[in-house]
């Protein structure tokens, strides 16, 4: 406990300095104005922005985007309490009672609510995430390539199987993500793989490219083509952002249910921060069986979503800095942000740059703190970003995700591979393939490779060291039931409506 | 439909993976460069023929779900010819960026792509077209120190 009071004690001191502080500042405000405009969520946020962490030292550009990621976590409830237009999926359950508030001018005490719930809920998850960490490291140290290989493809596994639409076209979408990540030359023995001859393709395919590509370019075409017709009806705030007494009472309980919730659920990959809100949701509507105004404006419906969403993405952070594993879109992004800087999350960045990590733990302190005093009294500000005309917005992504390609290579092919990419995943959201699992595939694929081909090797080739050593063979048992679980949940349905 | 698309595609990578060279340098234990890519494709072209079969099937009895029709029919499509043009500009965009320069280029984007969807707001559009690349084109080269192509505009 002292130790982990004091490594706390020096990431505080390295968070809180004016440096590190002003770039907290600007993530959280940046990502609260990016996750304000419609449609852009937290993964295009991050995704578009990646370009300007390049010149930074490493700490002040996990802070600058880790900020950029809680901040537009946050804007996109704005949006989806006034305009009932959420940034992305977690957030879709805060429209359901969040605009009916709105609509009856109770928009104040909505995204009141939202924010301090968020707070109370970021400060918990981070907590959890501060007490959980060090445990599961002294577990993970212990972790081979073998284990290693095996928690990756479970996380894929679970990505495709955990989804809302199709899992075939999720499946689909991972391999296509795992397939662009073998081009270039192999590591391992220098063999060039697809690359057809050109040259420029031999370092692989940048993932910030493919991100940008796939999270901002369809958005943007997609709206810009939309023919006009009438915007939905933004609701106007009246009154105070502040809750009166009941409001509290009514509130205090979903913040920590949605907590708890929200961190639980944010640990497994796949669609942590979703399936949180979802179920913060359905709680606090079997709670309020009888007494609330479920539909019709409850607040608890506002204060659990909004606290479990938040909640996540502490959870979420947990599988990312200890094992290295990412569980979501965002947490590949930022996966993908330590390994540009030449950091590899794990139990060994614990034990070898305990400064940075903590650092890091601590900032999201006070990005949490940042993003409550920064919201309450400015979101009638934020607000005036929704009036930006499509057109204008739309053309100002294109461009920046177009200077943000010229960033990575400095040449006109990777300018073109983001137009190419781009083009796919536009068809992609159009066919219903969702995006995240192949931006998970693509991240992951090298340390899969490398892990499983390094496991062989020690083994001797024998494929049966997977289920030699207890850890893996627990492992596989988990990836077996996260394929089949889908399947015989299916077949139970059938049977059980074939037997009524 | 679209299973029918990604499983040519998969096999072509599949016919790829297949070409990928022996390492000079070989190794007894492991595997070489080639095997996860062939059982990536292989996967990819089992998972879109299984696609493309329930779409068939959906198909034949009658409902529209899988395969080929937009998954999420939303209230407002986009309209075909707004989505092709916009998307030719923005190649053209990214065609001119170097040659003639981040400000100039973007400029000529910016105006282009919002006179064709939104003509009326001329003024606005001009307005905005010259303010956006040069802001964005400060914080770059100034804040954070990377540096844009200049282009024929030589500053």
């Amino acid at each position: 406990m002292g130790e982990l009071l004091s490594h706390l004690g020096e990431g505080f001191g390295q968070a809180l300095t004016p440096t590190n502080l002003g770039y907290a500042f600007a993530g959280v405000l940046i990502g609260t104005i990016v996750g304000v405009l419609p449609g852009i969520g937290p993964i295009t946020a991050i995704a578009l922005l990646i370009p300007l962490s390049f010149g930074l030292d490493p700490l002040s550009g996990l802070i600058l985007l880790a900020g950029i990621y809680y901040g537009s976590m946050y804007g996109g409830s704005t949006t989806s309490i006034l305009i009932r237009t959420p940034g992305e999926v977690a957030t879709v359950v805060t429209t359901l009672e969040g605009h009916e508030m709105a609509r009856r001018g109770r928009a104040g005490p909505a995204l009141a609510t939202a924010a301090i719930g968020s707070f109370a809920a970021g400060t918990f998850s981070t907590l959890a995430l501060m007490l959980l960490a060090p445990v599961l490291v002294t577990v993970a140290i212990a972790f081979g390539s073998a284990e290693y290989f095996l928690l990756m493809l479970l996380a894929l596994a679970m990505t495709s199987s955990l989804t809302t639409g199709s899992r075939l076209k999720a499946l689909i979408a991972m391999l296509f993500g795992l397939a662009v990540a073998t081009v270039g030359i192999d590591p391992q023995t220098s063999v060039e793989r697809l690359t057809f001859g050109i040259l420029n393709l031999n370092d692989g395919i940048d993932f910030a490219l493919v991100a940008i590509a796939l999270f901002a370019v369809p958005e943007a075409l997609s709206s810009l083509s939309r023919d006009t017709s009438a915007a939905e009806q933004m609701q106007r705030i009246q009154g105070r952002i502040w809750m009166n007494r009941e409001d509290w009472r009514r509130s205090v309980g979903p913040y920590g249910r949605g907590s708890v919730i929200g961190f639980l659920a944010g640990l497994l990959p796949g669609i942590g921060p979703t399936l949180g809100s979802f179920v913060s949701y359905a709680t606090e509507r079997k709670l309020a069986r009888g007494r609330a105004e479920f539909g019709k404006g409850a607040i608890e419906g506002v204060a659990g979503p909004e606290s479990a969403n938040n909640a996540g993405v502490g959870g979420a952070m947990v599988p990312l800095l200890t094992l290295g594993i990412p569980g979501s879109a965002t947490t590949a992004l930022l996966l993908f942000v330590f390994m540009m800087y030449g950091l590899q999350p794990g139990p060994l960045m614990f034990r070898e740059e305990p400064g940075l990590v903590w650092a890091i733990i601590a900032s999201m302190y006070v990005g949490n703190a940042v993003l409550l005093f920064l919201n309450l009294p400015l979101v009638g500000l934020f607000v005036r970003l929704l009036k930006i005309p499509a057109p204008l917005l739309y053309t100002g992504v294109l461009s920046f995700a177009v200077l943000g390609a010229y960033a990575i290579g400095f040449n006109l092919f990777n300018m073109l591979l983001l137009f190419g990419f781009g083009i796919v995943g536009f068809l992609m959201q159009r066919y219903g393939f969702p995006l995240a699992p192949a931006v998970l595939g693509l991240v992951l694929e090298p340390l899969i490779e490398q892990n499983l081909r390094r496991a062989l090797k020690i083994a001797g080739g024998d494929p049966l060291t997977f289920l030699h050593r207890p850890i893996s063979l627990v492992l596989v048992v988990l990836i077996a039931l996260a394929v089949l679980s889908p399947l015989l949940f299916v077949i139970l349905q059938k049977f059980r409506t074939g037997r009524s | 439909m679209v299973g029918g698309v990604v499983f040519v595609l998969a096999l072509g990578y599949v016919a790829a993976a297949l070409r990928i060279p022996a390492p000079s340098t070989g190794s007894a234990a492991g595997l070489g460069p080639d095997v996860v890519p062939l059982v990536i494709g292989l996967a990819l072209a089992a998972a879109s023929a299984a696609l493309a079969a329930q779409g068939l099937l959906a198909a034949r009895t009658g409902g529209g779900v899988g395969g080929g029709s937009p998954e999420d029919a939303e209230e407002r499509p986009e309209n075909a010819r707004k989505l092709i043009v916009v998307a030719m500009m923005l190649l053209g965009y990214i065609l001119v960026f170097i040659p003639i320069g981040y400000l100039l280029s973007t400029f000529a984007f910016l105006l282009a792509a919002t006179t064709f969807l939104d003509r009326a707001h001329w003024r606005r559009n001009v307005a905005y077209a010259v303010v956006f690349p040069l802001v964005v084109y400060l914080v770059f080269t100034r804040g954070l120190q990377v540096q844009l192509p200049f282009g024929i505009l030589g500053f």
